[in-house]
């Protein structure tokens, strides 16, 4: 058994750290043929095989993107636990930290996505997470985490139009043994994590771990005093790797998990207070499996990836976030998934010209309800006391204090594509061109339900209220509609490697990005609403016709950047500058007048331009500095919603400038058992994110320090850290509903302990 | 919505009654038949009141691959101008234009034909015709309880696709004497109604109000009308509602209808009944409808302190140069 590679070996950590960020690719190596280029920290192959970013080439340094892979000693480093974790580390990359983990919202150079359909993919060990709800979950036996942005739409299709993530697990063919951990911080953040790989024979190896988490919470809700960001979860997963035959090698990926949160510590702006009467509560179960099987054929190999995942939610709000009884929602999902991607690699050895070409099919079935209960100062402002000034003469009074607005849909989706890549190298040139034709059909059907009543008063001339007639509301309607999408997405590009040491090139790209559209599902219960006010005679504001769907998103991205090598100086400089032309991009907005639900529209055009940056660079050997910055300046070409002209605004929730900084200090220990001392202080900054359409609201640039010191032997570690230790006060996200404002915090200053060992 | 202007190219484009095309494409074949749509008429001349009755027109297309034309004749038989007389006309043949709005996934056929002398060789002359044959009328947002929408239609044809005929807008005048003009009973106006109030920085305008007029011509003694307005809103926050001004005298003359009235509690339209609402009294509300352009116009006040006014037609106005919804 070998556990070279997660000896914590100081000057290999570093070595490696040096050649980083560099991923290697098709590692379907066989004893005695060539290695596969050096990984990052965790990954040097030695004859056994990898499944790790099939569709890719080469390293990603030597590709025309731009890409950063963040290796497991880095995420350990940074004590990312989550996806949140991750953010602002990659340039241009931003995922805000605010609601529940349902609010997985990820921007990748200006183009993200709050609700439904993602703009960004994410493949853990190749199997696509369909479900944006899904996105948000913790990485123990985490290998290395892989970013590519900017579209990725012709190899991975639908809803990348913002980029990539490559989530890579620990495999079980490399690393045997024990892997186990725990973590104490403050707010009661407790985290427990343990693995067991083995490779009972030389062809066969798997992995069983298991992960849990406590948290007590970081924000109290001042209604009752109790912490609302409170989170229980736990996961198993379970790896098999299986090298039938030098041929053929099989893989599958298990995994389930629950969680159990509180979450949405939203304050009202008037008064900067978090108070809310209803319980907010996110509750999540996923099961995923993944098989993956690989054939080396004579001049060819395939790889087929099955994949079947199912997500039940739920949801529950008190929509209104104030403490008085307005309404509250809750939304429960059952949403299950099957996806098959083939892909078909020639042989290159020897040859210039390189190719690939897949097919993918998937369907989802997803079934939701979303049932708005109205509770009795619901009823009374905004339906009773609305038709009352209305007509005063007559007014009403409803039979219940409580009654729901049910919704209820059924959206199955499915999908086929199939895309070919080709590459030729002329000299120092490598030239690309691909193409995916992509096909989706998806129905809504919906049923809107409502059972309630009220009673008519008339007002006499004494002031009595006399009763003139009693009202029934039975509303059962239903509907269907269906949407049908044919997209193509061509890329081209081209690589030229400079003459000099080390891996340098400059490239460029053109490439198309698409995002699915889809339907509006959480505005059935406004609509359903204002079904109910025009029953009573107070008409309507809005067109159902208008906001039951969104259309999809498209963009072109062109780019051009370089990825340099300095080995003498040790010194590794990525820099990319990109435009982005993006038509109907979705944004999501809250409709006038008194409603609560959040409508994706499509604005007419946006463009977003601007640039990364990334360095790495170790002066000394003990001494290591990585630095990232990305800046994004987008704007809307055209938009007109109908009452106000945004053209020339600043597209809101996504974030101009992204900066990470970040040192390590190495100082070894001539001792025994201990091996070295490593120091770590890094600053994340993020801004200036506008609020609004408008630009009338904005969160001005801000920055996070943290610092770990870990003290490290040959099979255990120990890490104190923490994270915004200057308690900088910042905001991470903004909202209306009722017509009130409401922003989150960022989390306060963070403090912790983690101890791991590897035998 | 969308207008797409397709003119037949071998004939009328009819959906219903009319087919297009020559069922035989030999040389000199002509295609030729006869439909009849049904209206109201209103019929007046000096010293008359107006005489408003249900009539059924019928029209005779006929293409002529040859001569590459395509004409309609329209004629009517015993055609009663008041209680006691009554007229047989026929134009001649009258070259027309057609084409299709497209509102959603669906297509609204028309036909405009006009000229100034269209009788035939008879004794009668028939002059100052305007002829639009449309199924592009403005249908209303709400159902209005116990006033279901009445359309044209031919029950001959219940349940079939040929069941909804053309909405008839035409107008003549026969022998210099008499003027006829058609209309429908139960029309929807929609476009634009600018309103000021006290206060205002700008008037308010909205394209969201709409306005259903359903005459009563069955019950004994005068004809009355029941307006309803839906989406009603008189102010930017002020509440959109559903009312009903109902059994409203109304005048018909030559060209058309008039309502005029003063002092009316409108009712709100709500749960399937009507309640009366005297929060918002109309001090005053009149109404003006041209039969043979289609269009009305309404000023009213409420509250003494909002004014309204409002022009717009009830169908998708196709003609050249017309105002356009």
């Amino acid at each position: 058994m070998s556990n070279n590679l997660y000896d914590l070996n100081l000057f290999n950590r570093l070595g490696q750290r040096f050649l980083c960020p560099v991923l290697a690719l098709l590692a379907f190596t066989e004893s005695g043929s060539a290695m596969a280029e050096e990984h990052i920290d965790t990954t040097v192959y030695l004859g056994e095989v990898n499944v790790v970013a099939l569709k890719q080439e080469h390293a990603v340094r030597s590709e025309a993107v731009s890409a950063t892979v963040i290796g497991r000693v880095d995420l350990e480093d940074i004590n990312a636990v989550s996806m949140k974790g991750i953010s602002d580390v990659v340039p241009n990359f931003f995922i805000p930290d605010y609601g529940s983990r349902v609010t997985s919202s990820m921007y990748v150079r200006g183009i993200g996505a709050r609700m439904d359909q993602p703009a960004v993919g994410l493949n853990v060990d190749n199997v696509p997470i369909l479900n944006k709800n899904g996105y948000d979950f913790d990485l123990a036996d985490i290998e290395s985490v892989e970013m590519l942005r900017g579209p990725q739409s012709t190899l991975y299709g639908r809803n990348t139009i913002g980029g990539l993530i490559n989530i890579s697990t620990v495999s079980p063919m490399r690393y045997q043994g024990w892997r186990l951990s725990a973590s104490a911080g403050t707010g009661n953040d407790y985290r427990l994590s343990a693995g067991w790989y083995g490779r009972p024979t030389e062809k066969f190896a798997t992995a069983l771990i298991l992960s849990g988490s406590y948290l007590g919470g970081f924000f109290r809700n001042n209604y009752d005093g109790r912490f609302l960001d409170h989170e229980l979860s736990g996961s198993l997963r379970w790896k098999a790797d299986w090298r039938i035959s030098p041929k053929v090698y099989l893989q599958n990926a298990f995994s389930v998990s629950l969680l159990d949160q509180g979450g949405y510590p939203y304050e009202y702006v008037e008064t900067g207070d978090i108070n809310y009467n209803d319980p907010c509560y996110y509750k999540r179960f996923m099961l995923s499996d993944g098989l993956t099987l690989r054939y080396r054929g004579n001049g060819f190999s395939m790889t087929s990836i099955t994949a079947v995942q199912h997500l039940a939610d739920n949801m529950t709000l008190d929509q209104d976030f104030r403490p008085e009884p307005f309404f509250t929602l809750t939304q429960r999902q059952h949403d299950t998934s099957v996806t098959e991607d083939i892909v078909f690699r020639g042989d290159h050895t020897g040859s210039r010209y390189h190719w690939l070409a897949g097919a993918f099919l998937f369907y989802k079935h997803l079934g939701m309800t979303a049932p708005v209960t109205f509770k009795d100062k619901g009823i009374t402002d905004l339906i009773e006391d609305h038709r009352n000034s209305a007509n005063p003469y007559y007014p009403i009074r409803w039979d219940t204090r409580e009654f729901p607005l049910d919704s209820r849909f059924t959206i199955p989706a499915a999908g086929a594509a199939l895309y070919h890549e080709s590459r030729l190298e002329l000299g120092r040139w490598r030239l690309t061109a691909g193409i995916r034709l992509d096909y989706e059909t998806t129905t809504l059907d919906f049923r809107s339900i409502c059972h309630t009543g009220y009673e008519i008063f008339r007002l006499e001339n004494d002031g009595s209220l006399l009763p003139e007639r009693h009202v029934a509301i039975d509303i059962d309607e239903s509907g269907r509609l269906r949407r049908e999408y044919f997209n193509w997405m061509p890329k081209i590009g081209a690589v030229y490697s400079i003459p000099m040491e080390g891996e340098n090139n400059v490239y460029g790209v053109i490439s198309r990005g698409y995002k699915a559209g889809g339907f509006n599902t959480q505005m059935f219960s406004d609509v359903l609403q204002q079904r109910l006010m025009g029953v009573m005679g107070i008409g309507s504001k809005y067109d159902v016709d208008d906001i039951v769907g969104y259309r999809p998103e498209y963009s072109w991205n062109f780019e051009v950047g370089s990825h340099l090598s300095f080995p003498q100086a040790k010194l590794n400089v990525d820099v990319s500058l990109f435009y982005i032309d993006c038509n109907d991009q979705q944004l999501t907005m809250f409709p006038d007048g008194t409603t609560t639900g959040r409508i994706m529209t499509n604005a007419g055009r946006t463009g977003s331009f601007g640039g990364e940056l990334l360095v790495s660079w170790n002066p000394l050997d003990l001494l290591a500095f990585t630095a990232s910055y990305g800046y994004t300046n987008v704007r809307f070409m055209e938009f007109f919603n109908g009452i106000e002209d945004f053209s020339g605004k600043f597209v809101p929730y996504a974030p101009q400038n992204t900066l990470f900084v970040q040192g390590l200090l190495t100082i070894p220990l001539r001792h025994r058992y201990m091996k070295g001392l490593v120091a770590d202080v890094n600053v994340r900054g993020t801004g200036k994110i506008y609020w609004n359409e408008q630009n009338s609201l904005a969160q001005n640039f801000y920055a996070l320090l943290g610092a770990a010191l870990t003290l490290e032997a040959r099979h255990w570690s120990l890490q104190v850290w923490g994270r915004n230790l200057t308690a900088t006060r910042y905001h991470t996200f903004y909202f209306m509903s009722m017509g009130n404002e409401f922003l989150q915090q960022g989390r306060p200053v963070q403090g912790g302990v983690t101890f791991r060992i590897n035998i | 919505m969308r207008k797409n202007l397709i003119v037949a190219a071998c004939g009328v484009a009819f959906a219903v009654g009319f087919s297009a095309c020559n069922k035989n494409n030999e040389p000199g074949y002509s295609y030729s038949e006869t439909v009849n749509f049904g209206t109201y008429n209103i019929v007046t001349a000096e010293g008359q009141e107006p005489y408003v009755a249900p009539v059924r027109y019928q029209y005779n297309n006929r293409v002529d691959i040859v001569e590459q034309s395509q004409t309609i004749s329209m004629f009517i038989n015993d055609m009663m101008l008041n209680k006691k007389e009554k007229v047989s006309i026929e134009t001649k043949a009258l070259p027309y234009s057609s084409g299709q709005y497209q509102i959603g996934d669906k297509y609204y056929p028309y036909i405009y034909m006009s000229d100034t002398y269209v009788a035939d060789d008879k004794d009668i002359q028939i002059t100052d015709f305007t002829c639009i044959l449309t199924y592009a009328a403005y249908q209303p947002s709400a159902e209005i309880p116990g006033y279901p929408v009445s359309v044209p239609k031919n029950d001959r044809y219940a349940g079939t696709a040929r069941e909804n005929e053309y909405y008839t807008v035409m107008s003549y005048k026969i022998d210099n004497k008499w003027n006829v003009s058609t209309f429908w009973p139960d029309v929807t106006f929609k476009g634009a109604t600018t309103t000021t109030y006290p206060g205002m920085e700008e008037p308010f305008t909205s394209d969201k109000i709409e306005y259903r007029v359903v005459l009563d011509l069955k019950t004994e003694g005068a004809p009355k009308a029941n307006v309803f307005m839906i989406n009603a809103q008189f102010a930017p926050k002020a509440p959109m509602l559903m009312l009903a001004l109902r059994n409203l005298p109304v005048t018909f003359h030559a060209d058309g209808y008039s309502i005029d009235v003063e002092n009316v509690n409108p009712e709100q339209i709500e749960a399937g009944g009507f309640t009366e609402n005297k929060a918002f009294p109309f001090d005053k509300f009149s109404l003006k409808f041209s039969a043979s352009s289609g269009r009305a116009d309404i000023k009213y006040q409420v509250k003494t302190v909002f004014n309204g006014s409002f022009g717009g037609y009830y169908f998708y106005e196709m003609r050249e140069g017309a105002d356009k919804n």
